[in-house]
């Protein structure tokens, strides 16, 4: 405190004597000038003041190593640049701690570090009061203030902005502002000469702390993080740290990496590994000899292998070094075998989800020892495995109750009698009345039978009997299945929201209409349903299906006889579904609400097409038009492929909300399938309607092309290729 | 709470000594302040002087408590471990992006700052500043546009360049 002067007036004049004023007694003066802020800070009563100063210490203390105050704690900066922000803004500091009277004692000091262009926000604030400061020699100060904004504006172009604003402020106040600070600048002309250099990329990079550069580096993926590594040795211990690689997915470079690299990262990453996906690389059979991959990896919790090829002796010491393991994929590896399954059951303890479908060595009995060994595990996916047949297998299934899903898609020995074992064991106590299992009912919530192509209706029975829990069942390609079996899962499963019933040719109208439309999932739980290629579905079984199922968002619909009046009825729905204001009175953007796959029907026309469209335009203009009560769900259609294009650009026109530019690609094409229509029929004319439709159709392609053309809007050139193209191809067609 | 109203409005104080108020509600942003802030009020603290920001000078403060200030509204999250499922997305919202319009020098002090005064969504939007700037760049051009200088032996750089050119993808 002694070293300062305490008056603003012995402050200038210590600014007037620049000769004896060195950065290093600047310095100085602030650090001591610092601690009358901080006494300010303390008052109150005493009791007060010492949790303040514990929890004040606690803060200064938690500061990172490289702060902001490092320039003053030594750090290099200052050497580089003897003309450093330090300099500036301490001397700010002294001034403007030491007048405390002087309320806008500071702009003197931010203004003269507008003069060294560092502190711009802060003398934008504070120049709009005068300076209080006397001492003006009004010969002195002006001639080197524009000059020195112009020099850092040179010097750092970024700031521009802010110094331009600077400057006029510092103009317009000019006249009485800090005229020692120009003095001071004019006489130190070692700093004035030399324009403050910006601080270099890699010195603020190096100011960083460890823990941000990584946090800077994670939002790298892997690939750019091995290039930038290559940029210098420090950015290469940065790169390969293990931090960043505690997830390895392979899938972008699966094909490229070579095993060499691949054995560098997982060695350098080794135990962070969290996640490893290496689906698809082939090359993890030249790992052997080489590396094992278990030594390096100990800690993975996710792992994807694939189609990776890894041996049978490989995996086997993977599985035994990761003791953490909670999810594996195998899909696929013929490598897998039974003793693999052992090594699963005894070491992985804390697995919860495994995928051995498609693993042709794998026998379910194998499965069953997994099940049995891993206590946690509760997603299980045995597509294409065999011994299914086994009642055996079937019984360790229902023993350990504790799977919520199970695949066993494609598991062609699975038969009536082991599904129904696996359900409720062999002889059951039943019920005296209804005959039912009185067993404990199943954890399954997502169970797989598709192609299991022996279930028949007796099997699925037991599992609507003993599997209340079910939210997704996919039954495709049960070719003997027909109503009667779905009904008892139908009543007993009330939380079902994805229901797949394709390619069941025996499925009439009647279980849509008695069974799943008053199913009791149907009104709120239901949102998927599969029933592609039942061909005996009409509009009379969808309707009722689709005024019930409010949830619904996506149905498939594809090979059925459903014709127009499925489409009509499912806009009208739609429309009535929530209304578009929300609760704020704000109206929502359109969004898809209900998606619907009508291919290869042959009963819907465009017509059907064309109501759906203009309800998804209504939708639209319920957004935008204010206290509407309309809906803004519109409808996502997969319809005949030559209309696909035409609808799915229209939906993305509704979605961006152009209503305009999507009401005219709709009346474009209707004009066109109008005059398709006519020009097929018979009768006179027919030169002309041809040529009025080939116009329409023209129209059309233009209108669609007219996208292309918007998109790559770098010059008309693209546009009239795009346009060119479109008119070429319908020439062709013609 | 005793005193729900108790900070009503925070004096930060700067290393050089400026002092700014800010609404409790812009304050507590700052994980650091926000448990300050906490700690105090369970004491039965009601009165509080400037809080001293001994890392941050006034133009970063000024700069950190736009920031603040903008997001006051946004829902503070306080999950920390979300590194793992994070995304790599480097998406900025726009304001967010105007926002970091900035040099190099005052980018690198609000990281610091942010960092320091462990204000999350300000930190996420300096590093990603920073990685949208290194990204999809070659190395060479790393090294010209941020002046780094390469110190690697012509051999090692040979024999990392050949490990590592898978990576190189256009």
């Amino acid at each position: 405190m002694d070293g300062i002067p305490t008056t603003p007036g012995s402050s200038a004049g210590a600014n007037l004597t620049p000769d004896t004023l060195q950065p290093g007694t600047i310095i100085e003066e602030n650090n001591h000038s610092m601690q009358p802020a901080d006494a300010v800070v303390v008052d109150g009563p005493p009791r007060k003041k010492s949790t303040r100063h514990r929890i004040l210490h606690s803060l200064s203390r938690n500061s990172s190593s490289a702060s902001l105050s490092g320039p003053r704690s030594g750090r290099t900066r200052s050497a580089s640049t003897p003309y450093s922000r330090s300099g500036a803004s301490l001397s700010c500091v002294s001034l403007s701690a030491s007048n405390p009277p002087f309320a806008s004692s500071s702009s003197s000091s931010s203004a003269l570090s507008t003069n060294m262009g560092v502190c711009p926000d802060s003398a934008g604030s504070a120049s709009e009061t005068p300076s209080p400061q006397p001492i003006s020699s009004p010969t002195t100060p002006f001639p080197p203030f524009p000059h020195s904004v112009g020099r850092s504006h040179s010097s750092n172009a970024i700031r521009k902005v802010d110094l331009a604003t600077l400057a006029g402020a510092g103009m317009s106040t000019g006249t009485s502002a800090v005229p020692a600070d120009m003095v001071r600048a004019a006489s130190m002309p070692l700093l004035r000469q030399q324009p403050r250099l910006r601080r270099l990329f890699a010195q603020l990079w190096d100011s960083l702390p460890r823990e941000v550069k990584f946090r800077v580096l994670s939002y790298l993926t892997h690939k750019e993080l091995v290039r930038v590594s290559r940029t210098n040795r420090d950015f290469y211990e940065a790169c390969f740290d293990g931090q960043l690689w505690t997830s390895f997915d392979a899938s972008e470079f699966y094909r490229k990496i070579p095993v060499e690299s691949l054995e560098t990262i997982l060695h350098k990453a080794g135990p962070f590994v969290k996640h490893l996906n290496l689906r698809g690389c082939t090359q993890v059979q030249e790992l052997e000899g080489r590396m094992l991959m278990a030594y390096a990896c100990n800690n993975i919790v996710n792992a994807t292998l694939e189609g990776s090829r890894i041996n049978t002796g490989h995996l086997n010491s993977l599985i035994k070094g990761n003791k953490r393991l909670v999810q594996i994929d195998l899909t696929g590896l013929d490598s897998v075998h039974n003793n693999n399954c052992l090594a699963i059951a005894s070491h992985c303890s804390q697995l919860e989800v495994l995928n051995l479908s498609w693993c042709e060595n794998v026998h379910a009995s194998a499965a069953c020892t997994i099940l049995e060994g891993c206590p946690k595990l509760r997603d299980l996916r045995l597509g294409e495995i065999r011994g299914f047949g086994d009642p055996i297998v079937a019984r360790r299934f229902f023993n350990a109750n504790r799977l919520e899903r199970l695949v066993l898609s494609g598991c062609k020995e699975l038969n009536d009698q082991t599904l129904a074992i696996m359900m409720h064991g062999v002889n059951p106590p039943r019920d005296i009345l209804t005959r039912k299992p009185l067993t404990p009912p199943r954890a399954l919530r997502y169970l797989d039978l598709s192609r299991c192509t022996q279930i028949t209706d007796h099997g699925l029975k037991t599992v609507g009997q003993c599997a209340p829990y079910l939210e997704g069942l996919i039954l495709s390609g049960l070719k003997l299945l027909t109503d009667e079996g779905l009904e008892p899962i139908l009543t007993s499963a009330t939380n079902l929201a994805v229901l797949e019933i394709e390619d069941l040719p025996r499925l009439t109208n009647d279980l849509l209409i008695e069974h799943i439309s008053k199913a009791p999932c149907a009104e709120t739980r239901l949102r998927h349903l599969s029933l592609g290629f039942c061909e005996k579905i009409s509009d009379e079984g969808v309707l009722p299906v689709l005024q019930t199922c409010k949830n619904l968002t996506s149905i498939q619909l594809d090979n059925t006889s459903i014709t127009n009046q499925t489409l009509i009825e499912a806009a009208s729905i739609v429309r009535l579904r929530q209304p578009a204001l929300s609760g704020s009175g704000i109206a929502r953007a359109p969004h898809v609400g209900l998606s619907m796959e009508v291919y290869d029907c042959h009963n819907i026309t465009w017509a059907g097409v064309r109501e759906v469209l203009s309800r998804n335009s209504e939708a639209l203009r319920g957004a935008t038009t204010k206290g509407s009560m309309h809906s803004t769900q519109v409808i996502s259609l997969k319809c005949y492929y030559s209309w696909q294009m035409m609808v799915n650009e229209h939906l993305k026109r509704i979605l961006q909300g152009r209503l305009e530019s999507a009401q005219r690609l709709e009346q474009r094409w209707v004009d066109f399938m109008q005059a398709a229509d006519e020009a097929n029929t018979n009768g006179t004319g027919l030169r002309r309607r041809r040529r009025r439709m080939r116009l329409a159709e023209q129209a059309h392609a233009e209108e669609q092309a007219e996208e292309n053309g918007e998109n790559n809007a770098e010059g008309g050139g693209v546009n009239g290729i795009g346009r060119r193209r479109a008119r070429t191809a319908t020439c062709a067609i013609m | 709470m005793p005193e729900e109203k108790a900070f009503d409005k925070i004096p930060l104080q700067s290393n050089d000594g400026s002092i700014i108020t800010v609404d409790y509600e812009v304050a507590i942003r700052s994980a650091l302040l926000s448990t300050m802030l906490d700690d105090l009020k369970s004491m039965g603290v009601s009165e509080i002087g400037p809080v001293p920001l001994p890392n941050v000078n006034e133009a970063v403060l000024r700069k950190v408590l736009e920031y603040c200030e903008y997001h006051r509204n946004d829902p503070l999250t306080n999950n920390e471990d979300e590194t793992e499922n994070r995304k790599k997305t480097t998406d900025i919202s726009e304001w967010d992006q105007k926002y970091m319009q900035v040099d190099q020098e005052m980018l690198f002090e609000i990281i610091l700052a942010a960092n320091y005064m462990d204000i999350k969504a300000l930190l996420d939007v300096g590093c990603k500043t920073v990685a949208n700037m290194i990204k999809g760049k070659s190395p060479e051009e790393i090294r010209k546009t941020f002046n780094i200088t390469n110190d690697f032996t012509p051999e090692e750089e040979e024999q990392i360049r050949r490990e590592n050119e898978w990576a190189e993808d256009r």
